[in-house]
């Protein structure tokens, strides 16, 4: 009787040990960017990459793309109306990132006008031989303006008499490229994206 | 010898007892007067040198939030206020074993959820910071994130005039008219008179092709200087004043040994005393939309005062049917276990008390040019405003604290 007893004693030590230190193992792990990857039904880096793709292979397959000169584009940014707090910047920049390595379209640097300007402004402030310094009024001008907007709406279900509450988001972006000659949009598209998750309402 | 073991513990708790109803909280308690004395830096400094528990850490992101707010260092500010709110939404689960633990002793074993009014106010406070930082569509984001507050707590927070007006503020400062305008209308049926709104919801209505909503909030003086005119801008200012009533305890003892204790906000009389307002020296016509955020705390808690009796009428029960179970074996283990337990029936009175008592939106349309403001109370306490400039279609925000 009394080994059986100390035996079981024992397992069951071993048992709370082992739980124990699984319950407090960090464990670290590298993802590849491909891989879709959800903890929540918030917005994240998955959700921006199909953006992304799905944006810029619309735009690499629209007439504008196979134009014989290539167009040239100047970002003005996606506009927030989510309820997140989404750098949208990001999303941009890998559109113009692919776009720009596709090489059917040329963008003007909007971002670093001001830098531009002073870099310019010291070089004519006679600190640059005149031979050295660049030749001012040669940028290029923009035939398109790229836009868009990011909107959620987000549901949450009703917690009476239930043990999770699921929650419902929804994003769509809107991207749209505007002719700086005619002010017609010569070309737009979007992406959606609907997600649900749920978590108990009880914790221990 | 067992016997004489169970009285130790029983002795040793009731100690325990004692030291805990004296000293629950005492940084956050000296936090406050260091805030109510202006010393906002060693407020900080407490706060960071302080250990809190995970129960308290959203009092702490709270406390700090609204002190680096008050100092001008909006970003910071950010930083703990987003913290807050991120915790918010993640203490919406219901922790179980918390619950069972506060059943037996008490509710300050509960981590701090914050009242309804407190979750909306860190939004005005994230609001205003990044309209003070010229974040105009990280404002628009909390405006969002204050609505789904306003959406889910409607009847304590119908009187929140200033967050709501600041809401569609945001919207408006995005370009948003059609969501500024839908604030705004709740606005003006809340407010007991909608003129400092209405002449604005006439004009947006009106741009928007809503016949029927401009022609409601019609002004009936069409020269209030309210709306900025064509060319000009506006100047808008969030005003604080005073400090919001602390939590205090209020106990009932229905003999012999029951004690039921609940959480209330002290009376404080509201604050008396007008603006004055001067740009360069001239009085302009401005509007001002108000809100009484100790009227708000306390219709916040009561909203939540049916759940707090059911609770203490709950613990009172568990209280009475342990110290029963144990006085069957141990009469005098029981009385020193009844005596610890009545003396722990001690309410809840943690909150985000470093609050104003009121805030102020004020909107002052200025002409294009540079003005010299200047803000009085009651013709006491001045403020001089930094420099504003404006440019057609601008619009400046500045913080004022009074006393």
């Amino acid at each position: 009787m009394m080994p059986s007893l100390t035996w079981a004693k024992n397992l069951a030590i071993a048992l709370a040990v082992s739980v124990s230190l699984t319950a407090c193992m960090a464990t670290t792990r590298n993802v590849d960017t491909a891989e879709e990857v959800h903890y929540n039904a918030n917005y994240d880096f998955s959700d921006k990459k199909k953006i992304v793709d799905d944006l810029t292979n619309s735009l690499l397959q629209s007439d504008i793309a196979y134009r014989a000169e290539k167009p040239i584009l100047v970002v003005y940014g996606v506009a927030n109306e989510t309820s997140e707090h989404i750098n949208t910047g990001g999303i941009t920049d890998d559109i113009r990132l692919a776009l720009i390595r596709a090489g059917k379209y040329r963008f003007i640097n909007k971002y670093q006008r001001d830098s531009i300007a002073a870099e310019v402004a010291h070089q004519t402030a006679g600190h640059v031989p005149v031979s050295e310094r660049i030749r001012q009024g040669q940028q290029l001008g923009a035939d398109y303006i790229l836009t868009g907007t990011l909107r959620s709406i987000e549901k949450k279900q009703s917690r009476q008499w239930r043990l999770f509450e699921k929650k419902l988001v929804y994003y769509s972006l809107n991207l749209e490229m505007t002719d700086l000659t005619s002010g017609e949009i010569a070309w737009a598209d979007k992406v959606e994206l609907a997600r649900e998750a749920s978590k108990p309402i009880f914790r221990w | 010898m067992m016997q004489s073991s169970k009285r130790r513990w029983a002795v040793l708790l009731l100690g325990v007892s004692l030291w805990l109803s004296g000293c629950a909280s005492q940084p956050l308690a000296k936090v406050r007067d260091d805030v109510n004395h202006g010393h906002y830096a060693q407020a900080l400094e407490r706060l960071d040198a302080s250990e809190f528990t995970d129960r308290d850490r959203l009092l702490v992101y709270l406390h700090k939030g609204l002190i680096l707010h008050e100092l001008g260092r909006y970003e910071d500010s950010n930083q703990q206020l987003l913290q807050a709110a991120e915790l918010i939404e993640a203490l919406d689960q219901i922790d179980i074993s918390e619950q069972l633990s506060t059943l037996a002793v008490n509710e300050w074993l509960a981590t701090y959820r914050g009242e309804y009014s407190e979750r909306l106010w860190v939004h005005s406070y994230l609001m205003m910071n990044f309209l003070l930082l010229g974040d105009a569509e990280a404002a628009a984001v909390e405006a969002r994130r204050a609505l789904r507050v306003f959406d889910a707590h409607p009847k304590p927070l119908k009187n929140a005039f200033f967050t709501r007006a600041l809401t569609g503020l945001s919207f408006e400062h995005v370009g948003l008219l059609n969501d500024a305008v839908l604030e705004y209308r709740v606005l003006a049926d809340a407010l007991p008179n909608p003129a400092p709104v209405a002449a604005r919801l006439h004009r947006y209505a009106r741009e928007l092709g809503l016949s029927d909503v401009a022609e409601k909030y019609k002004p009936e003086d069409s020269s209030d200087g309210q709306v900025v005119p064509p060319g000009q801008g506006e100047l808008v200012v969030f005003v604080a004043r005073g400090r919001i009533p602390k939590k205090v305890s209020g106990n009932v003892f229905v003999p012999p040994d029951i004690r039921l204790s609940w959480p209330e906000y002290a009376y404080t009389y509201p604050l008396r005393g007008t603006y004055t307002l001067r740009v360069s020296g001239a009085a302009p016509g401005y509007s001002t939309i108000r809100s009484d955020m100790a009227l708000l705390a306390r219709t916040s808690l009561a909203a939540r005062a049916t759940s707090v009796a059911t609770k203490q009428v709950a613990r009172a029960v568990a209280k009475h049917a342990i110290v029963d179970e144990v006085s069957e074996k141990d009469p005098l283990v029981a009385g020193i276990l009844q005596l610890a337990l009545f003396v722990l029936e001690e309410a809840d009175t943690r909150g985000w008390d470093v609050l104003p008592q009121q805030l102020d939106l004020l909107r002052v349309p200025l002409p294009v040019g540079e003005h010299n403001v200047q803000l009085s109370l009651g013709g006491q306490h001045v403020v001089d405003l930094p420099m504003v400039k404006i440019v057609p279609g601008s619009r400046v925000f500045h913080k004022v604290r009074l006393p």
